[in-house]
């Protein structure tokens, strides 16, 4: 059976003042089996959220190839890729239209992917009470903590019941009673519903939720001609 | 399976909300009465089209540069909900049909009730409304293209 990602010998270099960053090294690899769960672990700058995004579609990297299912879908966008293996991601900045309410955001979410209005609201309900969400329903994305915007976002993706969940340091701006929740749902999700996790993270007891880990290495810095993206 | 609809994207942004949206609608709307009450003959086509075709793209691609900071905030959301590109540029063609078609009413009003609906004049007023709407959606295009935007999901 073919994995459902397979990232092969990713590399990205950023021109910079003098040089050139050049993120995972020579090259970073790995598999993700369907009902994997997979943590990406490495400190500030080594490219995780970078990793996200290519995995995801939105950034494309310098050197390597991202497969999903077998299929070389480097050039795809994040659409693409989502129609083919269906995909929900919560990034490390937290992501919601400011003149909608948190209610209307995940109405709109779900109504995108063509949820059913009658399943969206229960998949809504659902997701917002798991997150202490319902007091929260009405109010508006800007008037909120990072914290309270960061779970939006993890309802959200849950809310999706996505094939592919990708998470970019998802307990970033959680207090440790909401993060005590979500690790142990993730598990969860991972094991009995048999979704596939890819979380990035800077922790590594948060890693160690997941079943299997890599570590990145840190960039390296090279002066030389600075080449062109 | 589920399959993703364009509808919620599009017509969720379809109606001028921002500030910048009703000022664009103003500008147009006092520019259209201008030409309603000024030419009381019937209109002389060269000049006032080619008025329109400055004046509406330049007033829609203001008023869509002038929403930067909650527009990013809009179209990093809508990406993250699996909105593709062309959607999103869809929704801001939309928008700018409609802050055009508003602002334009006066001069709709004056050509319905003088011209008809199968005319010139009208088809040249329909052509600009879409002129308006493609250069409302420009900006969009332009940002959401560049690695900077990409870059906003990063903390």
């Amino acid at each position: 059976m073919k994995p459902l990602l397979e990232i092969r010998n990713i590399s990205v270099a950023y021109p910079i003042a003098d040089g050139i960053l050049r993120l995972y090294g020579e090259g970073v690899s790995f598999t993700l089996e369907e009902g994997g769960f997979l943590s990406v672990v490495g400190g500030s700058g080594w490219g995780k959220s970078t990793l996200v995004n290519i995995v995801l579609g939105l950034e494309k990297p310098t050197r390597g190839t991202v497969h999903l299912e077998g299929e070389n879908m480097t050039e795809q966008s994040f659409v693409k890729r989502s129609a083919r293996v269906r995909t929900a991601a919560v990034f490390q900045r937290p992501t919601a239209l400011p003149q909608l309410t948190v209610l209307q955001n995940l109405h709109l979410a779900l109504s995108m992917m063509g949820v059913p209005k009658r399943e969206r609201d229960e998949r809504i309900k659902e997701s917002m009470n798991f997150f202490g969400l319902e007091k929260l329903s009405q109010s508006y994305p800007d008037s909120l903590s990072a914290g309270q915007k960061r779970r939006i976002d993890l309802a959200r993706a849950l809310a999706a019941k996505p094939r592919f969940l990708v998470l970019d340091e998802p307990t970033g701006d959680l207090d440790s009673s909401v993060t005590n929740l979500v690790m142990p749902l993730l598990r969860g999700l991972n094991k009995d519903h048999g979704m596939t996790i890819l979380m990035t993270t800077a922790l590594p007891r948060h890693a160690s939720a997941a079943k299997h880990q890599i570590h990145l290495r840190p960039p390296i810095f090279q002066t030389e001609q600075p080449i062109a993206r | 399976m589920e399959r993703s609809s364009w509808a919620p994207v599009v017509l969720s942004g379809a109606l001028p909300r921002e500030l910048s949206d009703l000022l664009a609608i103003a500008i147009l709307a006092l520019a259209s009465i201008e030409t309603v009450f000024i030419q009381l003959q019937p209109f002389n086509q060269p000049v006032w089209f080619a008025t329109l075709l400055v004046l509406v793209p330049i007033t829609c691609a203001l008023a869509a540069l002038s929403n930067s900071s909650r527009t990013l905030k809009e179209e990093l959301a809508l990406f993250a909900y699996g909105g593709s590109g062309l959607q999103i540029q869809l929704r801001y063609i939309v928008r700018g049909v409609v802050v055009s078609i508003i602002g334009l009413s006066p001069l709709w009003l004056r050509l319905l009730a003088t011209e008809g609906i199968l005319s010139t004049n009208m088809i040249l007023l329909i052509a600009s409304v879409i002129v308006g709407g493609l250069a409302y959606a420009t900006p969009a295009l332009k940002r959401t293209r560049s690695l900077a935007f990409v870059e906003q999901y990063k903390g």
